[in-house]
């Protein structure tokens, strides 16, 4: 049997435990799958990779930080391995995608099928720059019983598991046990010990995982697991975590704007802050969205957007 | 001997005279009533042989007809015993016959002869004031009613003895009124019993400002419903002209007598939202004015509007659309006012509480599933959404300190600010139907909101970064132009708008 393109889709490869092209990793996991369905490419062997997991629903903090993370490692030359979930995951790949790096995509369904929806951009330019994987033949649907086993093969392809958000229940949990069974380092980003978004990776932290406070560590990490130097690419000045930035704002604006972080304000709160009507708030926040400063992520609730950052 | 008296009665939310006509004549003894008559109007019969044996007169052997004329017309009520008792009593040849010209008569009899309150008196004295009837004998619990209507002679009695008294210019026990307060007093509510809550009342100030519908979204319990109460309490005071509308339909639902006599205070009307259709657009075998004609020319307001079913929220459209309701029965469609402000209410999630997240536990698609329950043409008639959110401790005990805190403007003062407005929008639209910025519609809308080239720019931007529609736009102008008239600002500005857009009704927000 041909296991190369016998589906209708000619996108679609198969690399059979036992080739020669299926990913060597997972040949050192516990229950390693039979094959992998592919579009794209798989990642390569002697490139380090680093899996970017996190919660879900994520804070803007979460945002930034898998925006950064991914862009950053992506532009050093590693593979990020992900599952194009909302969240986390999703923004981690398109960093990384988007800085021309390398991203691949393991589905908890066929690899034609493009799970959560709203994630359809991320998943054609996975299969262009990068791959989109599944042990799941194609066709299958999404399945909640998929998603535990899917993570395993997320953690199998990755050198390093990279958790940047999760609550103190999360899924994301699953994902670093089978990291630990398989014997992988797993690297937590810290947040704030009041924030129920950090609650999950402070827990981490506590039991022994690596602390990263800046995508520079993950590479010292790295060249320790694998025991080999990594070297950043480009010489890019030591990484400098932008909250926000400071832009040429005129005095109200720059008032209401620095009251705004990353956790949301409602109009009320700025208002009393800043000592201004709410109606004159409002027409200063509208101003600052149009400008892309600021979003709106619930009625009157506002935070600083990083996305354009 | 015949006799024909003066009487009328309520068809839909019009009323009409109704003549009864009695004939005594000799022949088979019976007693006949006809003229399409429903089931309570036939039992007048009993009703009145019984209380005429009371107030001595018996019903001699002969053929008694009773016709109530226009004859097509269906009868529904008991308001035609008065005049049936006192037209026998005229065919009979008992009571002064220049003494029942030009005077209507109504009223629901016991057996016992006291006179009962009935529904509708007040558009049906009205009626009989503009048809030049003179004279109103009514039950003396619609007095307050009655009075109401000037230029017409109302007598309020309590029973048919009374009734004859009168027709045989006797004296009349005048009976004490138990008027109820003026509403300065009754009225306790005030806008700063709200404490914080700045956007939202801000929101609010605008809304009845322009008369706009506005939605409120909020985790359950921090006091949406208190705001939208009152909302009526900074609403401009009724016209005489809308007194009268709202008097005539709390009196054809037979709630006048409760109160003044006159409706002088807005309505506030609060569905639960397990209503019937029938409760809530109006209807019934006797069409009564439902919930959404109960709220005109005040505030019909909804809580959870997502518990209320899709039929209830169908039934909506005509009067957010028209301000009127169509009931339809099997004798004829009724158009019933429903003229109000449409203030709504939702949690922003299935569990109430995002975006804390520390209590939100929904996820993404739990609340994207929810929200989708939200008509597209219902949210469209919306031109204000506001969040309400919880309030810190330190407003609910602060109270008469500045800054933070602080007891907020009570509603006196704020009314006096919406009167004023409303003046503006008076003079605007003077020569035309409409009342207020929240009524524009279409190219109205265009018209009467004219932007300059600057602030149409900043708009189209506004447009392109939330992809709006144009529905949206004209939304963005009315209640830009209510901010504007708030400022007394002929010229809608760009901080207007900024404004206006921020309370924007978005899908997902």
């Amino acid at each position: 049997m041909d296991s190369k393109g016998i589906y209708n889709n000619r996108e679609i490869q198969y690399a059979a435990k036992g080739e020669p092209d299926y990913p060597k990793r997972l040949l050192h996991i516990p229950s390693p799958p039979k094959g992998i369905y592919y579009i794209g490419k798989l990642p390569r062997e002697e490139v380090p990779s680093v899996a970017m997991i996190g919660a879900r629903v994520c804070s803007e903090y979460g945002r930034m930080v898998a925006k950064t993370f991914g862009e950053y490692l992506a532009q050093n030359g590693i593979q990020i391995i992900s599952g194009m979930a909302r969240g986390i995951d999703s923004i981690g790949q398109k960093g990384a995608l988007d800085a021309g790096g390398q991203s691949f995509g393991v589905l908890g369904s066929g690899v034609d099928i493009c799970y959560p929806k709203e994630n359809l951009p991320l998943y054609k330019q996975l299969k262009k720059m990068g791959g989109v994987l599944s042990e799941f033949a194609p066709k299958m649907p999404p399945k909640a019983n998929h998603f535990p086993a899917r993570n395993r093969i997320i953690s199998g392809l990755s050198d390093l598991v990279l958790v940047i958000e999760a609550k103190e229940k999360s899924g994301t949990f699953i994902t670093v046990d089978m990291a630990l069974e398989q014997g992988k380092d797993v690297a937590v980003i810290p947040g704030r010990i009041s924030d129920p978004f950090s609650k999950g990776c402070n827990e981490l932290l506590k039991q022994g995982a690596y602390v990263a406070t800046s995508p520079e560590d993950i590479l010292d990490i790295l060249s320790f697991t694998l025991d080999r130097r990594i070297k950043p690419y480009q010489k890019i000045k030591p990484y400098q975590m932008k909250e926000k930035t400071q832009y040429l704002l005129e005095n109200k604006e720059n008032m209401v704007y620095s009251c705004l972080g990353f956790y949301s304000k409602n109009l009320d709160d700025i208002s009393n802050e800043v000592s201004m009507p709410v109606s004159e708030v409002l027409s200063i926040l509208i101003k600052l969205e149009l400008k892309g400063y600021i979003r709106e992520i619930a009625k009157n609730n506002y935070v600083v957007n990083t996305e354009n950052n | 001997m015949y006799c024909r008296i003066i009487s009328g009665a309520v068809f839909g939310m019009e009323s009409d005279t109704v003549y009864v006509e009695v004939n005594i004549s000799d022949g088979m003894p019976v007693f006949e009533m006809v003229g399409c008559l429903a089931t309570e109007v036939k039992e007048a019969k009993e009703r009145v042989r019984t209380a005429l044996r009371n107030e001595g007169i018996f019903l001699p052997p002969k053929r008694i007809t009773v016709n109530l004329s226009p004859a097509y017309r269906k009868k529904e009520g008991s308001a035609f015993d008065l005049p049936v008792a006192v037209g026998i009593m005229s065919a009979l040849g008992k009571l002064p016959k220049e003494r029942i010209e030009n005077t209507m008569f109504i009223g629901e009899l016991s057996l016992n002869g006291r006179l009962n309150s009935i529904k509708g008196v007040l558009p049906i004295v009205a009626k009989a004031k503009r048809e030049g009837i003179s004279r109103c004998i009514i039950p003396w619990e619609n007095v307050l009613e009655g009075e109401a209507v000037k230029g017409v002679e109302v007598i309020a009695v309590s029973s048919l003895s009374e009734v004859v008294s009168f027709l045989f210019g006797k004296e009349i026990r005048v009976q004490e009124r138990v008027r109820k307060d003026s509403w300065e007093k009754t009225n306790d509510m005030d806008f700063s019993d709200v404490r914080g809550q700045e956007g939202a009342k801000r929101a609010a100030e605008i809304a009845a400002s322009g008369f706009h519908n506005m939605l409120m979204i909020g985790e359950p319990g921090v006091g949406k419903t208190m705001l939208a109460k009152r909302i009526t309490t900074i609403l401009p005071p009724l016209s005489a002209e809308e007194s009268l509308e709202v008097s005539t339909i709390y009196s054809v639902a037979g709630l006048l007598q409760k109160k003044e006599g006159i409706m002088t205070e807005r309505p506030f009307i609060n569905p639960h939202h397990t209503i019937t259709e029938q409760a809530f657009a109006g209807g019934g075998r006797i069409p009564k004015p439902g919930a959404v004609s109960m709220a005109h020319r005040g505030v019909l307001f909804m809580d959870e509007l997502l518990e209320f079913r899709r039929s209830i929220l169908e039934i909506l459209r005509q009067p957010l659309e028209e301000g009127n309701i169509w009931i339809t029965r099997s004798q004829g469609a009724y158009l019933y006012p429903a003229q109000f402000i449409f203030i709504a209410a939702m949690n922003p999630c299935p569990c109430g509480y995002f975006p804390d997240f520390h209590k939100c536990s929904c996820t993404e698609y739990q609340r994207k599933n929810y929200l989708n329950k939200l008509s597209a043409p219902l949210m469209d008639r919306i031109d204000i959404c506001t969040e309400v959110h919880r309030t810190g401790i330190k407003h609910l005990f602060q109270e008469k300190e500045q800054g933070e805190g602080k007891k907020g403007e009570n509603s006196k003062e704020i009314r006096k600010r919406v009167i004023r407005t409303g003046d503006i929008q008076k003079e605007r639209y003077k020569n035309t139907e409409i009342h207020y910025n929240g009524e524009l519609q279409g190219e109205d809308v265009e018209k009467y909101c004219s932007l300059d080239k600057r602030e149409k720019k900043f708009l189209k931007q506004i447009m392109e970064k939330w992809n709006l529609s144009v529905r949206a736009y004209e939304k963005i102008c009315k209640v830009a132009r209510t901010i504007a008239d708030m400022e007394e600002s002929e010229k809608i500005t760009l901080e207007h708008i900024g404004e206006a857009a921020g309370y924007r009704v978005g899908k997902g927000k």
